[in-house]
C-alpha cells in the first residue's frame, strides 16, 4: 500500500510548512516537505519579506510603545470582527518571539529601520535587507538541508489517506508532476507515522476556484501570487473533512503596479514609501481620496468602486524608504520626473489640480494633522517639495485568501461534523481561514505562517508514532 | 460601345489585354510572371463582365450596393491571392490593376459614342474598380493578419523551445541582472522566475566563479562564445558544479549575454568514478611492473647461484670423477653429480648433495661402506686402514655433511639421501 514512511509529512515549502518542518526535527528524526513545484518556497519566495512583531527590539530602541494586545485590537479592527480571536491573539502574542526566532536560529537579516503599514496603529513591521520573503526562506532551506530534512519537489497532493475512523494516515500524491501539466508524474504514497501538516497556502492564482467564492474575481483581475497557489490542496483538506471558513474573503492588493505582471518590484515600492511618505491619488481629478496608511480592504474599495485609475506621488526624500527603487525605474514601473507640471503632463493629470492636492497635504502635514482623510503624520513625514518626484500607476491585484479550513490553537484541523480535530492532521499558514478576518493586515501574514506553522510542527512531533 | 462591350467581348478584352501588358512594357516595371498573367486575364474577364451586367443594363451602381454584393468582389480576391501566394507585393498589385483600369478608360474615351454613355461607363468602370480594389486590399490586410498571427505562432514556438531544453538558460544585462530565465535555470538554482529575474547573477555561483563571469563579459566580442567550468548555489546554499557557456548579443545597442547553465553534479560523480577506477589500473599496474622486476631479479639470482654450484659442486665433481679409477668410487660420484644436475634445475635444495661431491674419494668409499650397514671395525679391515684412521674420515664425513653435532645416525641419513636419489631416478 505504501512506497515510503515518515515520522511526520509537510505539504508546501513556504513560511508554514519551513517552520513546522524545522521545529518537528528538533524533536523528531523524520520529516519530510513535499511541494508540487520545481522550486521551493512557493509564494513566501516572492513576497516583501515583512514581519510584524508587537514590542519588538526596533520598536525599543525607537521609543514605539506597542503590545500584543494593541497588535490584536488591530488585527480585529481590520478584520471587522470576522477574527477567530483566540487564534489572532496568538498571532499577537508570540509575533516578536517568532521574529527572534528568524534571527537568532535562522539567522535571517533585516534592515534597521521599521515600517509602518497601513491598518497597523504603530510602525511594527520588519523588513528582510533583500526587501524579499527569499530573505527568510533561504535561511529556513538551508537549515533544512542542514537537519537533513529533505524537500521534494514535483509531488502533487492528490489526497489524503484516512482510517476507517477517519485518522489520518498519509498522503498520496503525484510523483515527478510538472506544474501544470495534470497527466504528468506517477501515483505515489507516503505514509505518515505521526502526522500529515498541510501547508499549501492560498488561492489567489486559482481563477475557478475564486469565482465560486467571489464573481467579481474574474480572470481580468490579475494576482500578485505565484503561478502555483491554486485551491487543490485545500480541496483535498476538505475532502479529508476538514471545515472550510470564510473562503470568500479574498484580498486584493492595493499597491501593485500596472506596468509589470503579479508582485512585482512596485509593490513594495508602494508599500515601503508610496504610501506612508507620498500621496495616493486619482488621475482624473488630480485628488486624493483614502487615507494612504488604511487597511489594504478600505484601499482597495476606494479604488476598485470608484473605477479610479490611481496613481501614488512620493519626492525625493520620502523616496529613499524605497529599496527596490532601481529596479523599479529599471523596469519603468516607477517613473522620475523633475517636476510637478512634468509629471502631470505625462500622466494626463489636471496640474492645477494636483499642485492644490499636493499644498493642501504639504499643510496637514506641517500642521500634523491630516484634516482630510486622517492619515497619521510622524515626525519623518514631511512635505512633498523636493524633486526629482516619482510616480507608480497602481491597479488592484488579488493577493491574499483570508479564509481556509480552520485549526485550533494547537493546529489541529477540525471536522466539519463533530468539530472536534481530525486525528494526526496539522494544517498552518495561508490555506488556514479565521485568523485575520476580512482583511489581512500587510506584514501579518509572515508572522501568522511562521506562529502556525512551528505550533504544527511542534504538536505533530508529539503525536505517538505508529508502528 | 455597348455592342463593343456586349457583341463581342472577346476582341475587346484581347485588345485591351494587348494594351495593358504594351503600358506596363513600356512604363520599364517588371515583367509580369505566368502566373501573374492568368491572374490579371481572369481579373480583367471578370471586370469587362461586371461592367456588361451593370452599365449595359443603363445604371452605374453606388459602391454602397456594389458592396453588398460579394460576388462582385470574390473573384478578383481570388486572383489577388493567387498572385500573393507567388510572392507578389501588394504595391505591385494595385499598380499592375490601375494600370487595368487605366487602359480601360482610355478605351472608353476614345471611343465615339455620346458624351453620357461615355460617363455611363466611367463612373461604372470606377465604381467596379474601387470595389474591387477595396475588397483586395482589404483581404490582404487579413492575410497579413495571418502572418502576424504566424509570427505570433513562432514566438510560442520559440518561447516553448526555450523553456524546454535541457540547460539552463539565463539572459543577462549589463548591470548582471538576470532579464530572462528558463524552467530548467529555475530547477538548477532552486528560484522561481520571480525570484531568479533581477537577481545578480553573482549571486548565483561562488567568488571564483563571479570573477570568471565578470572576465567573460569584459572580454566577449559579440558571437563568440566562452566557457568555464565554475560552482553554482542552489537555493539554500548546496554548492554544485556547472559547465557554463557565455555567449554575447548586442541588441539595439544594448548589449547582453546568454549564460547557459548545465548542472554537472552527476557527470562530476562519473569523472570522479572514473578517476577513481584510472588511479586504482595505475596502482594494478605498478604492483604488476614489481612483481615482474622481483621475478626477474629472482632469475638473475637463480642463475647466478647455478652458476655459483656449477664452479664450487660440479667442475670440482667432474675432476674428481676424471682422475678416478676405481669404477664403484666413480659410480659413486656419478650418482651424485646425476642428483645434482636435476637439481640444479628442478629448484630442489640440492646444498646437501652438493656438501657430498666435496668428499674425498677415501671418504666416499667410506660412506659407501657405512651406508652398506657395515660397522667401524669392518670397515678398517675391508679398507685396511686403522679404526682410528676409519673414525677420522667419519667425523671429517660428518663435518663435511654439516651434520657435526647433529643426532643424526650417519648410516641413516646416507641411506635415506641414496633412496632418494634411487627414487628420483626411478621416477624419472
Amino acid at each position: 500500500m505504501w512506497n515510503e514512511e515518515y515520522d511526520i509529512v509537510i505539504i508546501g515549502s513556504g513560511f508554514a510548512g519551513l517552520a513546522a518542518a524545522l521545529e518537528a526535527c528538533k524533536t523528531c528524526s523524520s520529516v519530510v516537505v513535499l511541494d508540487k513545484m520545481r522550486t521551493p518556497g512557493g509564494n513566501s519566495a516572492i513576497s516583501g519579506g515583512l514581519v510584524a512583531a508587537a514590542g519588538s527590539p526596533l520598536q525599543e530602541k525607537e521609543g514605539i510603545k506597542d503590545s500584543p494586545a494593541l497588535m490584536l485590537e488591530d488585527m480585529l479592527r481590520a478584520g471587522l470582527d470576522f477574527n477567530t480571536p483566540a487564534l489572532a491573539k496568538i498571532v499577537a502574542e508570540r509575533s516578536t518571539e517568532t521574529l527572534l526566532w528568524t534571527i537568532e536560529e535562522l539567522g535571517v537579516e533585516y534592515k534597521p529601520n521599521l515600517n509602518h503599514l497601513g491598518g497597523h496603529s504603530v510602525p511594527r513591521t520588519y523588513n528582510t535587507t533583500n526587501t524579499s520573503g527569499s530573505g527568510i526562506i533561504k535561511p529556513m532551506l538551508a537549515k533544512c538541508r542542514d537537519k537533513g530534512i529533505p524537500i521534494r519537489l514535483k509531488m502533487l497532493l492528490q489526497r489524503f489517506i484516512a482510517d476507517e475512523k477517519g485518522v489520518i494516515q498519509g498522503v498520496e500524491v503525484r510523483k515527478g508532476y510538472l506544474f501544470p501539466n495534470e497527466a504528468s508524474g506517477e501515483t505515489w504514497r507516503i505514509r505518515a507515522r505521526k502526522a500529515v501538516i498541510v501547508a499549501t497556502g492560498g488561492f489567489s492564482q486559482d481563477i475557478k476556484f475564486r469565482l465560486t467564492q467571489n464573481p467579481i474575481l474574474t480572470q481580468e483581475i490579475e494576482s500578485t501570487n505565484q503561478p502555483g497557489a491554486t485551491a487543490e490542496g485545500l480541496v483535498a483538506a476538505l475532502k479529508a473533512g476538514a471545515t472550510p471558513t470564510q473562503l470568500s474573503l479574498i484580498q486584493l492588493g492595493p499597491w501593485a503596479s500596472r506596468d509589470e505582471e503579479g508582485f512585482g518590484v512596485g509593490s513594495m515600492f508602494s508599500m515601503l514609501a508610496g504610501f506612508p511618505y507620498g500621496i495616493l491619488i486619482d488621475l482624473k481629478t488630480g485628488r486624493r481620496f483614502v487615507n494612504e496608511l488604511s487597511d489594504r480592504k478600505l484601499l482597495v474599495d476606494a479604488m476598485l468602486n470608484t473605477g479610479r485609475e490611481s496613481l501614488a506621488i512620493v519626492d525625493s526624500v520620502g523616496v529613499k524608504y524605497a529599496s527596490t527603487l532601481n529596479k523599479c525605474l529599471k523596469r519603468g514601473v516607477v517613473k522620475q520626473y523633475e517636476a510637478i507640471d512634468e509629471l502631470a503632463h505625462a500622466n494626463r493629470i489636471p496640474l492645477a489640480a494636483l499642485l492644490e492636492t499636493i499644498r493642501t497635504y504639504n499643510e496637514n502635514v506641517s500642521k500634523g494633522v491630516d484634516e482630510d482623510f486622517g492619515k497619521p503624520i510622524p515626525d519623518d513625514l514631511f512635505p512633498i517639495e523636493n524633486p526629482p518626484y516619482y510616480s507608480i500607476r497602481l491597479i488592484s491585484k488579488v493577493h491574499h485568501c483570508m479564509g481556509g479550513i480552520q485549526i485550533n490553537s494547537r493546529a489541529q484541523v477540525l471536522n466539519i461534523e463533530t468539530h472536534l480535530p481530525i486525528r494526526r492532521f496539522y494544517a498552518a499558514g495561508e490555506i488556514t481561514g479565521g485568523i485575520h478576518g476580512a482583511s489581512r493586515l500587510g506584514s501579518n501574514a509572515i508572522t501568522d505562517c511562521l506562529v502556525f506553522g512551528r505550533i504544527a510542527g511542534r504538536n505533530a512531533a508529539k503525536e505517538r508514532t505508529r508502528t | 460601345m455597348k455592342e463593343r462591350f456586349e457583341g463581342k467581348p472577346g476582341q475587346a478584352q484581347s485588345t485591351l489585354f494587348k494594351a495593358w501588358e504594351q503600358k506596363i512594357e513600356q512604363s520599364g516595371s517588371k515583367e509580369i510572371g505566368a502566373a501573374e498573367l492568368a491572374a490579371f486575364q481572369a481579373v480583367f474577364t471578370g471586370m469587362i463582365e461586371i461592367l456588361h451586367n451593370r452599365a449595359g443594363a443603363g445604371k452605374a451602381e453606388s459602391v454602397h450596393q456594389l458592396m453588398e454584393d460579394l460576388s462582385v468582389s470574390a473573384l478578383a480576391v481570388d486572383q489577388a491571392a493567387v498572385c500573393r501566394q507567388s510572392g507578389m507585393s501588394l504595391v505591385r498589385f494595385v499598380y499592375l490593376f490601375k494600370a487595368m483600369v487605366n487602359v480601360c478608360e482610355e478605351y472608353i474615351m476614345d471611343h465615339d459614342s455620346s458624351i453620357e454613355e461615355k460617363i455611363l461607363y466611367l463612373t461604372a468602370l470606377h465604381r467596379v474598380a474601387d470595389r474591387l480594389e477595396y475588397a483586395v486590399i482589404e483581404d490582404w490586410h487579413l492575410s497579413d493578419g495571418d502572418r502576424t498571427h504566424d509570427q505570433h505562432g513562432t514566438e510560442k514556438m520559440r518561447s516553448a523551445i526555450f523553456q524546454s531544453v535541457g540547460e539552463g538558460i539565463l539572459l543577462v544585462d549589463e548591470d548582471m541582472e538576470v532579464v530572462k530565465a528558463n524552467h530548467q535555470a529555475s530547477e538548477i538554482y532552486g528560484l522561481s522566475r520571480e525570484n531568479l529575474i533581477g537577481a545578480d547573477i553573482q549571486s548565483l555561483t561562488d567568488r571564483p566563479g563571479a570573477e570568471k563571469l565578470k572576465a567573460f563579459f569584459n572580454e566577449l566580442i559579440e558571437g563568440q562564445r566562452l566557457s568555464a567550468e565554475i560552482a553554482g548555489i542552489y537555493v539554500d546554499g548546496r554548492m554544485f558544479p556547472t559547465r557554463t557557456t557565455v555567449t554575447r548579443i548586442d541588441l539595439d545597442g544594448r548589449r547582453l549575454w546568454t549564460i547557459v547553465v548545465l548542472d554537472t553534479t552527476e557527470e562530476k560523480a562519473l569523472e570522479n568514478r572514473l578517476r577513481h577506477e584510472k588511479i586504482q589500473t595505475e596502482e594494478m599496474n605498478l604492483t604488476l611492473k614489481n612483481v615482474l622486476k622481483s621475478i626477474e631479479s629472482d632469475r638473475r639470482d637463480f642463475e647466478k647461484s647455478i652458476s655459483v654450484k656449477i664452479k664450487t659442486s660440479i667442475l670440482p665433481g667432474l675432476e674428481k670423477i676424471r682422475r678416478e679409477s676405481d669404477a664403484g668410487v666413480r659410480n659413486s660420484y656419478l650418482g651424485l653429480l646425476a642428483d645434482q644436475l636435476v637439481a640444479l634445475t628442478s629448484g630442489f635444495d640440492a646444498g646437501i648433495d652438493a656438501e657430498m661431491l666435496k668428499l674425498t674419494r677415501t671418504e666416499i668409499e667410506v660412506c659407501r661402506l657405512i651406508q652398506n650397514g657395515l660397522s667401524g671395525k669392518e670397515i678398517s679391515e675391508a679398507m685396511n686402514l686403522a679404526f682410528e684412521t676409519i673414525q677420522t674420515h667419519r667425523k671429517n664425513i660428518r663435518k663435511k655433511l654439516k651434520l657435526s653435532g647433529k643426532k643424526i645416525n650417519l648410516n641413516a641419513y646416507l641411506t635415506n639421501r641414496i633412496c632418494e636419489a634411487d627414487n628420483k631416478e626411478n621416477n624419472a
